[in-house]
């Protein structure tokens, strides 16, 4: 219907069955099929509709420092194992990138490479009161394609303590003009990943359009970076309990929608793209950064990076949006 | 309910036809409250619902009371502001631990009463609703004029350093400005929670040039921080940015409340700081808070 359609009674007019009929009859049929255009600006209130939010969920880690001696454990704390080269990870740690321009003797000025697809990462985990729960948030598997519009908002933060990094090799590169990339190169990469509910897999969200150079280094969108640093650059830390490690507090803060365009492009383990059907799952994690190479009189140095992280928490959100019909 | 009948159908009873009406039958159904389905007129004073509609029908979004999903608000500040070393408590108050040893903070639970707040970063917000979530979003800046225990080689004078990073939680210096976030979980609550994930810690960032008792010629640039700077509060390197969140889940309509606070071991001038570098040094003469803001989107459940 549009509107309420109604006869007066005209003066004098009888009340008889019929007229009062017809007339309750059209009052029923007015109520019974309303339309939207019978409804007054701000009809609907908070009892009239659900929430706009069909997911609103949130893990946190909490921060150590409180009660007891468990608690004074770190968040995370592992040591990169690379060896001879690049690729060559150990122990299951995660390594990122190390990969220097040169590794030849004579001509490596250790500047950092374009990095590699994926590299490989691992969760951040939890130290109390339980250990080694991923930072992970599960909700119901959603197929981006059943909706118009759908987004998921997804933040994190990450509380770095400290960050440092000691080597291994036959002397340290200090003195030469190298020494601030060797300084600038060691650190950790964060980043927020989505899981494959179909395959098992989880997958980084990448840049759909931001290529660095070349085609097979994608940049992901969430990755947020560290650096470790020394108090004195002419004394480079000689292990992991060294005077020259110096507690650094960074906040990692990673804001991130995901949506259904970044469904499609993301990439299988053989670096081919392919289109990911549903996610049930959105995870924080880190890969360690620890350079590992050449210099000049100085022979082959390996680096062992160390990160602690005191707390971390991660949240998402997904607005109700519209089914496709 | 569905769509609703009369409690006297026309065509029927008194209302057939050429039957008499009675003002009775009339009244019940123009005016006839019941429990459970409505069968008069009376069915608009609230008891419309979705069969009503008809089909096809959809509203929009100036249909929807403002408020009846979300709300949210913020507040923030951009001024310098400065906390100095007597706002606080004492280095033995606030820590424990040596120098030579492990500094560690005092549990939470006896260093709460230190904590300072921080004007721009606290909000006090109404929820509206029987359940819901707030979405609490803060950023802020801020920095000290502490003295990093700046480590020699080969480990220095006996510096104060972390013995083991593996074990962060070890904060070894005490040279630290904390902000730790607070917030209220029950609707009216008086006293603000402390919460478990929400705190961020700022290193000092001066070193000292000359260490009294240190043997070694410390007054070098190879050994200020970072390398080759000036040491001083002016350093962005000495800055810690937080921009921080939290989700918390909300039952009962009412009052509640979240911020920021601020915390540090004070220290005089008598010990050491950025006006008397020359004396040993684990504790803060000033800290400064530069923009920060608080925010929160609620939203029902």
């Amino acid at each position: 219907m549009t509107k309420m359609v109604y006869d007066f009674f005209l003066d004098e007019e009888g009340f008889e069955s019929a007229g009062l009929t017809q007339r309750f009859d059209s009052v029923q049929a007015g109520i019974n099929d309303l339309d939207v255009s019978g409804c007054t600006k701000g009809c609907l209130n908070a009892q009239h509709i659900p929430s706009f939010m069909t997911t609103a969920e949130t893990k946190e880690f909490p921060v150590a420092n409180k009660v007891t001696p468990n608690t004074l454990e770190c968040g995370y704390g592992v040591t990169s194992d690379e060896t001879a080269g690049p690729g060559e990870y150990i122990n299951g740690d995660s390594y990122y990138y190390n990969l220097l321009n040169s590794n030849g003797p004579d001509v490596c000025d250790c500047r950092q490479k374009p990095m590699p697809d994926d590299g490989v990462w691992e969760p951040i985990i939890s130290s109390y009161p339980i250990l080694g729960l991923p930072l992970e948030l599960k909700f119901p598997a959603t197929d981006f394609t059943e909706y118009v519009n759908p987004t998921l908002i997804v933040m994190m933060n990450v509380h770095v303590e400290r960050l440092a990094f000691d080597w291994v090799g036959t002397s340290w590169p200090q003195g030469t003009a190298a020494l601030g990339e060797w300084l600038l190169g060691q650190g950790v990469a964060f980043a927020i990943q989505m899981h494959d509910a179909i395959n098992d897999t989880w997958h980084h969200i990448y840049d759909p359009l931001g290529v660095a150079n070349g085609s097979t280094n994608r940049l992901r969108r969430t990755e947020r970076r560290v650096g470790a640093y020394t108090t004195n650059h002419a004394y480079p830390p000689v292990d992991d309990t060294s005077t020259t490690l110096v507690p650094i507090y960074r906040d990692i803060s990673i804001r991130c929608a995901i949506t259904a365009n970044d469904l499609f492009n993301a990439y299988d383990e053989n670096g081919e793209q392919y289109q990911i059907e549903k996610i049930d799952k959105v995870r924080g994690v880190l890969s360690l950064i620890a350079m590992t190479g050449y210099q000049t009189f100085h022979g082959e140095v390996q680096v062992n990076l160390y990160c602690g992280i005191s707390n971390a928490n991660l949240s998402i959100f997904m607005p109700r949006c519209k089914e496709r019909n | 309910m569905g769509d609703f009948n009369y409690v006297n159908p026309p065509g029927a009873g008194s209302l057939a036809f050429e039957a008499t009406p009675t003002g009775t039958d009339v009244e019940q159904n123009w005016f006839f409250p019941v429990s459970g389905t409505p069968i008069s007129l009376e069915v608009i004073n609230g008891h419309l619902t979705s069969p009503n509609l008809g089909l096809l029908q959809k509203f929009k979004k100036y249909h929807v009371q403002r408020g009846a999903l979300s709300t949210g608000s913020s507040v923030g500040a951009t001024a310098n502001l400065d906390y100095f070393w007597d706002q606080f408590g004492a280095l033995d108050k606030l820590y424990t631990g040596g120098v030579l040893t492990d500094r560690q903070w005092i549990r939470d639970e006896n260093l709460i009463q230190y904590y300072s707040p921080i004007p721009g970063a606290n909000i006090e917000f109404y929820n509206p609703y029987a359940q819901a979530k707030v979405l609490l979003n803060w950023n802020i800046i801020w920095y000290n004029d502490g003295f990093i225990e700046k480590p020699l080689p080969p480990h220095g004078c006996g510096e104060p350093v972390p013995p083991d990073v593996n074990n962060p939680m070890n904060n070894a210096q005490a040279n630290i400005t904390k902000v730790q976030m607070f917030y209220t979980t029950s609707p009216n609550q008086t006293e603000q929670e402390l919460d478990d994930v929400g705190n961020r810690k700022c290193p000092p960032h001066f070193i000292k040039t000359d260490y009294g008792e240190c043997p070694l010629p410390i007054d070098n640039i190879d050994n200020y921080w970072p390398w080759g700077g000036l040491s001083t509060h002016l350093n962005a390197m000495g800055c810690r940015s937080w921009s921080g969140h939290k989700l918390v889940t909300l039952v009962g309509k009412g009052w509640y409340s979240a911020g920021l606070r601020l915390v540090f071991a004070g220290n005089s001038t008598i010990y050491g700081n950025s006006a008397n570098p020359s004396a040993r040094d684990e504790a803060i003469y000033q800290s400064r808070v530069r923009t920060r803001s608080m925010r929160y989107i609620l939203f029902k459940s």
